[in-house]
């Protein structure tokens, strides 16, 4: 391909929910898996020190990843002005920002995709379960992305390069691990370029271990008749029982000439 | 002879005896000492003390109109009947100098308000009745028969603000953004409250990157004075005051249950319409539901599953095809190679996230039932009455699953012709 598409991933230094250790996230592997379904290069891009869980990523076939130092306090700022330096590709700008949708050990809101796509003023489309380059061929490219939506649905939308997409959990594009890969990989450190911030950041926000609450229960009326038991029915009578039950829970639609 | 008085039944029966036709009449009501002269309430018995009719008296007491009974005990009875009270005006709290106002921006599905969408609005009342502010319904502009919805769920003011793009069929997620922060400039609100869905959280995180506010996503505790959401993928959870901008997590705020409010309009439209600077970056079809024979199953609302108990799998896929269901399988099944593997429900398959399960033949082995988590609603069809399937169900019927199968086409297929 004579255009081939520059794309890079934002990765984060994610954490295990169960056991709390230094694993890779779920979304951001996906990211990469979309990178790769659209046909592009890639560049992992990660705001602070190297840490040995960013080498997992490049098992997953992202073979180039480049660590800003001293952008603790601002990754928005730094990571906005990588990737606008154009320091990262050698031979053209970055047309593609790859992030899952919200990270696993950080912060965890989400907001960092959007604040950069801000920043660097491009379109973003969160939620992205599959993405493709749109025909015909257009410059700059278009991409049709499918946009995951509760219970299965999916959302079409298009938005041309260059742009920022958030990948879903629910995304099918997980690429093949490669053990050798992780060895293999190069984890580049370039500065940040900010200054340092002039006073230390205070963080304001407490932070205690998670304490599971209970949810509110759904409402008495979309409540199945608990328990309900129908020993030896006839066979009529049980999917009679089944149906209107079924109807009941909003699952099965109404019977056709109603 | 002792002090007692002793009835004669027969006499008393003659005294009430009301007319001398062929068949002898009574009248039953009538006190046994023979109606008393005003016709009041009490009859002296034949002790000579008076007797009361308790019935008789709360019914006179009741006042009518309203669907509960009411009764008024204050007088002394008997007056009842004259008392016609028209219902009484549901009252409308209103607010009307508030010292702050609290946004909630609903999602409205299908233009009515979901589930979250009143625990946001709740969770909006939660913080305007701690500062005496009031709460502001931002949006849904398209369904002007909100308002009295809004109006229950808790909403002092309505801010219709039309976020789809005018005149176009394709959503722009950036148009809505960009109308949304214009109204928020010009309400200037406390807070701010999305719904932790896809769509409110994708507004709240283009407001909260646009306007520079602080966002906290996915708020599980909600008081006056504190916010709390996991962060550390949910192994820690951040405290802090209330923020600017705030995404509330399903089912953790209750829904307002109060008086209704006043809903009252506000000025609708944003003035100017905002103009981006590069419009239709984003073009968004509306949603379209999934196929849900070839859905993901982890996605898919309504599972139907075979297990061991199940002989028949064309029949089974028949079922599965006329409920419009995603097809399911326990692990002994996909180990047969019956079904395919991508459809095990369970520990090493898949976890579900269905509103409703139908298990035809399974026996609920707890590495199946995990894969069940977040399913509120199971159906189990199966020959054992003591299966942990059955025990986990709302509703079992203890039979075949080969003939329970064919019934369920049969009156599917009858209700169609
Ligand atoms: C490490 C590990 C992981 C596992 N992970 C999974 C997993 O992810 N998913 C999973 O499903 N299993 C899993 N299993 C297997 C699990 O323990 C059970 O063996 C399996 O779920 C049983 O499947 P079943 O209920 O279909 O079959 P059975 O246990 O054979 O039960 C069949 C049921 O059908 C009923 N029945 C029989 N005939 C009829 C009829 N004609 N009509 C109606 N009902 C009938 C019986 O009463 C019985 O209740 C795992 C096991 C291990 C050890």
């Amino acid at each position: 391909m004579a255009t081939e598409l520059r794309a890079v991933v934002l990765l984060s230094a994610g954490i295990d929910p169960v056991s709390g250790r230094p694993a890779p996230v779920g979304t951001e592997i996906r990211a990469i898996g979309l990178a790769r379904a659209l046909g592009a290069r890639m560049i992992g891009l990660h705001a602070g020190p190297a840490a040995p869980v960013l080498r997992e990523y490049a098992g997953y076939g992202l073979a180039d990843i480049v660590c800003l130092d001293g952008a603790g306090h601002d990754p928005v700022a730094a990571l906005a002005r990588a990737i606008v330096s154009g320091s990262l590709f050698t031979d053209g700008t970055v047309d593609l920002v790859l992030a899952g949708r919200r990270a696993s050990g950080g912060m965890d809101s989400g907001l960092l995709p959007y604040a950069v796509a801000e920043r660097l003023g491009w379109p973003i489309v969160a939620d992205v379960a599959e993405g493709q380059v749109a025909v015909p061929a257009s410059r700059p490219p278009e991409f049709d992305v499918e946009q995951a939506r509760p219970r299965g649905t999916r959302r079409a939308a298009r938005v041309a390069a260059p742009c920022a997409l958030a990948v879903h959990d629910v995304a099918s594009c997980v690429p093949d691990f490669v053990f050798a890969r992780t060895r293999m990989a190069v984890l580049r450190t370039m500065p940040s370029g900010l200054a340092e911030p002039s006073a230390p950041v205070t963080e304001t926000v407490e932070e205690r271990a998670y304490r599971r609450r209970p949810r509110l229960i759904a409402s008495t009326a979309t409540q199945a008749p608990g328990g309900q038991v129908l020993v030896d029915p006839p066979p009529q009578d049980a999917a009679r029982a089944i149906i209107d039950h079924l109807r009941a829970l909003g699952v099965l639609p109404p019977p056709a000439g109603s | 002879m002792t002090g007692r008085l002793r009835r004669d039944p027969r006499a008393e029966r003659a005294a009430r005896q009301v007319g001398l036709g062929a068949r002898p009449r009574f009248d039953l009501a009538q006190p046994p000492g023979g109606r008393s002269p005003g016709g009041g309430v009490s009859g002296i018995g034949p002790s000579g003390r008076i007797r009361r009719d308790p019935r008789a008296e709360q019914a006179r007491l009741l006042v009518p109109g309203g669907d509960r009974p009411r009764l008024v005990r204050g007088g002394t009875g008997g007056t009842g009947t004259a008392r016609v009270s028209a219902p009484a005006p549901a009252q409308v709290i209103r607010v009307d100098d508030p010292a702050c106002l609290v946004v909630a921006i609903p999602d409205l599905p299908d233009g009515r308000l979901d589930r979250l969408d009143r625990q946001v609005l709740g969770a909006a009342r939660v913080l305007a009745d701690a500062a005496s502010g009031a709460v502001v319904m931002l949006g849904g502009a398209a369904h002007p028969d909100l308002v009295q919805e809004a109006a229950q769920a808790g909403a002092d003011r309505l801010a219709m603000v039309d976020t789809a793009l005018p005149g176009q069929a394709v959503l722009d997620p950036e148009y809505r953004a960009a109308v949304v922060c214009a109204a928020l400039a010009a309400l200037s609100p406390r807070h701010v409250l999305f719904p932790d869905s896809d769509d409110g959280a994708d507004l709240a995180r283009r407001v909260a990157a646009h306007t520079g506010q602080g966002l906290m996503t996915g708020v599980e505790v909600l008081t006056a004075r504190q916010a709390i959401r996991p962060c550390r993928a949910g192994r820690r959870e951040q405290i802090s005051a209330p923020p600017a901008l705030m995404t509330l997590a399903p089912d953790r705020v209750a829904p307002y249950a109060g008086a209704v409010r006043e809903a009252r309009l506000l000025p609708g439209g944003v003035d100017p319409v905002p103009v981006l600077p590069v419009p239709g970056r984003i073009r968004a079809s509306a949603p379209r539901a999934a196929d849900p024979a070839t859905m993901k199953l982890a996605e898919a609302p309504f599972v139907v599953a075979a297990g061991n108990g199940v002989t028949d799998f064309g029949l089974f896929r028949a079922v599965v095809a006329d409920l419009h269901a995603t097809p399911g399988a326990s692990r002994v099944v996909c180990d047969a190679g019956l079904m395919p593997r991508a459809a095990q429900v369970g520990a090493s398959g898949t976890v579900l996230d269905a509103v409703c399960y139908l298990a035809f033949g399974i026996a609920g082995a707890p590495q199946h039932l995990q894969g069940l988590g977040r399913v509120e609603h199971v159906v189990a069809v199966n020959t054992d009455l003591h299966a942990a399937m059955v025990a986990r169900a709302g509703l079992s019927v203890i039979a075949d699953a080969q003939r329970v199968m064919p019934a369920i086409r049969d009156a599917l297929a009858a209700e169609g012709g």
